[in-house]
């Protein structure tokens, strides 16, 4: 337990650097590579929070899967420099101050909502056992709509990306 | 000095903060698609600071779902940049302002 507010620290620093990043860099490769050392974070975050399956997750399917669709698309989309948009940024200060503002109405809310009963699960446990038990019986529904989701929405970006006449 | 929850609030507000800053001044489509991502991590985290202090397992079956519609997103969102880039030569989301095909 002594470890877990360095370590909680350590991979916030992770995520929160790399998001950082992966927004302000100017080239769309660095801004894909920096989103890597933050999905990374936040995985790492979700094992220190005892989300154990969560984190693995993270790891397949955002690193995986999701970095790898983007790397994909920057390789098929970016043929010049201006195509990569390595221009200046756009509204460059109404996101400075979007960011600012969201951020402190979040904060303000999280500040004042003291009605949270903090209890605290044993971190530690494995989790996969009983997220399986809750798919499986209480979620059954929404886990099957997931699944056709996906389906759907594979097809449908299959049928997206077909050249008509090829 | 312990971790709470809210320091994992603290955390998905600073990221969303930063994903909506992305997906405001972003030129490139791709980076939009970074941002939207962003805020989803976001929100997963706050689902896991709860399920850790007394949330209980159901918020984790939430941040699955959210993961799996991210995923739907990103596949769905890169087939149109591709289409769009099939179409205009360039994926700048400023210059694509046609409604006609």
């Amino acid at each position: 337990m002594s470890a877990e507010p360095l370590l909680f620290w350590l991979f916030a620093a992770c995520a929160v650097a790399g998001g950082l990043m992966a927004v302000l860099l100017p080239r769309i490769v660095h801004a894909v590579f920096s989103l890597l050392l933050c999905f990374v974070g936040v995985a790492s975050v979700y094992a220190v929070a005892g989300a154990d399956f969560l984190a693995i997750v993270q790891l397949v399917v955002y690193v995986g899967g999701v970095l790898v669709l983007m790397a994909f698309g920057i390789l098929l989309t970016g043929r010049t420099a201006e195509a990569l948009g390595v221009k200046e940024a756009r509204n460059r200060k109404v996101g400075v101050v979007l960011a600012v503002a969201v951020f402190a109405g979040l904060w303000a809310a999280i500040t004042k909502s003291q009605g949270f009963k903090v209890g605290g699960i044993a971190a530690g446990e494995p989790t996969s056992e009983g997220l399986g038990k809750l798919l499986l019986t209480d979620y059954i529904v929404p886990f099957e709509f997931a699944s056709l989701l996906l389906l759907v929405a594979l097809v449908g970006a299959a049928y997206l990306v077909r050249r008509p006449g090829r | 000095m312990t971790i709470g929850l809210y320091h994992y609030l603290g955390l998905g507000a600073a990221l969303f903060a930063i994903g909506i800053a992305g997906v405001v001044t972003r030129r490139n489509a791709i980076g939009l698609l970074i941002g939207v991502e962003l805020m989803l991590n976001a929100a997963n985290i706050n689902l896991v600071g709860f399920s850790r202090y007394g949330g209980g397992l159901d918020a984790q079956v939430f941040a699955l779902f959210v993961i799996v519609l991210a995923a739907a997103e990103a596949a769905v969102a890169l087939a149109i940049v591709l289409q769009l880039f099939d179409k205009r030569s360039d994926v700048d989301v400023d210059r694509a302002n046609t409604l006609k095909g």
